[in-house]
């Protein structure tokens, strides 16, 4: 049986899914009978789907600006 | 991932395909580039020529699926000399930087010596932390959170969670060790959960404000 400390340190690797069969069994039975790890596993899931769906934040306008007058002024060769 | 579309517009040199391609990555590379250099400063360089790099030999590319790694291994090389040129040398790896190779991902005080939670993860009320604290704000306190990693995390969980690269390709394009890169991984993951958890703490204390 897992400790709740080893369970943590798998749950990225078994949100992954890189545990092998017998390594995500061990996860799966811990967290169907804990509900902190299964609380911080699901929470480190919605953290990763947050991460992914966030906004990328705007750029300085005078950042974009520049760079596009330097490609009109270099532009890609053939 | 590139679209077929705005790929050939880029073969092109269509100046809006640009634009597009310099908002969607510009932010991540510097975030990139700030593992090897240290300053800002050094880093919006490095960038910038990438940049060039980039208009200049867009047109050589075949496979618009290729685009971004190759963006990035333009973008590594250049910071990686820069950083060399920069600075003393390097004595500390990645991991050493980031609390040592055994440090970790939580906190070993949230456990009694059982290896059970002393300190719990507090609910997060089982609905998603955009609801409790208002959409805006999660998202700049989850980006100041991402800036605020040390920067191997920082470059790993931008490629992979934001660049979309897989685990293979990260390694290579940052010169990581497969065990490496998971362990990175892991620790970035397991610091934004914490830094989500700090707020809606905080919130919970004020249930009446930003609920609406």
């Amino acid at each position: 049986m897992l400790s709740c400390e080893e369970v943590v340190e798998r749950a990225s690797e078994y949100l992954d899914r890189d545990l092998g069969r017998w390594g995500r069994l061990k996860v799966r039975l811990h967290i169907a009978m804990c509900k902190h790890c299964n609380r911080y596993v699901l929470q480190l899931g919605l953290t990763t789907r947050l991460v992914r769906s966030r906004p990328a934040d705007p750029l300085a306008p005078h950042v974009e600006d520049q760079l596009i007058e330097s490609f009109r002024q270099a532009p890609p060769e053939a | 991932m590139i679209e077929p579309q705005s790929f050939e517009a880029l073969l092109q040199g269509d100046e809006q395909a640009f634009r597009a391609l310099i908002r969607r990555h510009h932010a991540n590379m510097i975030a990139v580039a700030m593992r090897y250099v240290r300053e800002r400063a050094a880093a919006e360089d490095v960038v910038q020529e990438t940049w060039m790099a980039v208009f200049r030999g867009v047109a050589k590319l075949r496979d618009p699926a290729a685009v971004v790694g190759w963006i990035y291994a333009i973008l590594v090389n250049k910071a990686r000399t820069r950083g060399k040129r920069d600075r003393r040398t390097l004595t500390f790896s990645d991991l050493d930087a980031d609390g040592g190779p055994s440090q970790p991902a939580v906190s070993p005080d949230r456990f009694a010596a059982n290896g059970r939670w002393s300190n719990p993860p507090l609910p997060w009320d089982d609905i998603d932390p955009e609801r409790i604290v208002g959409g805006r704000q999660i998202w700049a306190h989850l980006g100041a959170a991402i800036e605020a990693l040390p920067p191997a995390q920082r470059a790993v969980i931008v490629m992979r969670e934001i660049e979309g690269q897989d685990a293979a390709s990260t390694c290579d394009l940052l010169g990581l060790s497969e065990a490496n890169q998971r362990v990175l991984l892991h620790r970035a993951r397991a610091r934004l959960r914490q830094a989500l958890e700090d707020i809606v703490a905080m919130k919970g204390d004020a249930p009446a404000a930003d609920k609406t």
